[in-house]
């Protein structure tokens, strides 16, 4: 597979280590949502957060295997990026009448801009390498986000 | 077996791409031939070709939006399994069953 260039999409600021669980799917958006906004992705984090539910009411966001994969594609969008979040322990995420155990939450903020095709390729390649356990494994061992970007960047199918 | 798929989801970036990555790993486990088209925001991705979709013994529909070009099927009905891409991705073996 070709090497992608995560850190491209995925922001040091917007990768949350070990962080509590959150006491619901609400309080998990507003929070990463907020993280986008401080690092200057989203120009406001309601009408974003707008768009996440406005997707969650279509269909399931709960993937299994622990992750959530929330998404909004939105005006607030200044330019495609994935927050991730890895709680200490999982918590109960509710997403279209499905409900499950979320450690790892990756968000991802999707523009409307038609020229964006280059990182809508990094976060299609995201999501594909999400079904390998190999995967999984690093994102929830690795300390660090360099050791992430760093693995995540060598990994090979 | 020879297996061809299409996935397509309504952002067209997320549950597209892992429902395609799900089907194929699937496959490779079991030895089987695997063709999948992505219909998602980059557009038609891996179009498959008239002969794979002739040649194929299970078609899967893996979509919740519609899926472009469906006339290319309507020859091999039969053969057609309809799943939504949120169904692959928890339990890829689904493309299996009858």
């Amino acid at each position: 597979m070709d090497t992608i260039n995560l850190a491209e999409v995925l922001n040091k600021e917007t990768c949350i280590l070990d962080h509590e669980p959150f006491a619901s799917k609400t309080e998990a958006f507003q929070f990463m949502a907020n993280k986008f906004k401080d690092a200057n992705i989203i120009d406001d984090v309601d009408t974003y957060i707008e768009s996440l539910e406005e997707r969650e009411a279509i269909g399931s966001t709960y993937m299994g295997n622990f992750i959530g994969l929330p998404h909004g594609k939105s005006e607030a969008v200044r330019i495609p990026a994935i927050g991730f979040c890895r709680c200490k322990e999982p918590f109960m995420y509710e997403s279209y009448g499905e409900v499950g155990e979320v450690k790892y939450i990756f968000m991802l903020a999707i523009s409307m801009d038609q020229g964006a095709d280059h990182y809508m390729r990094v976060l299609a390649t995201l999501a594909s390498l999400l079904t390998h356990q190999e995967v999984i494994e690093i994102l929830d061992q690795e300390t660090s986000y360099e050791n992430i970007i760093s693995k995540l960047q060598t990994y090979e199918k | 077996m020879k297996i061809v798929a299409i996935t397509s989801c309504a952002t067209g970036i997320a549950h597209t791409y892992m429902a395609a990555e799900a089907i194929k790993k699937i496959c490779k486990q079991k030895g089987h031939e695997c063709k999948v088209e992505m219909q998602g925001a980059l557009g038609i991705e891996d179009k498959l070709k008239d002969v794979d979709i002739k040649e194929a013994d299970i078609i899967v529909f893996a979509n919740d939006v519609g899926i472009s070009k469906i006339e290319r099927f309507d020859a091999y009905k039969d053969k057609i399994r309809k799943l939504t891409p949120h169904a692959v991705i928890q339990n890829p073996s689904i493309i299996f069953e009858e």
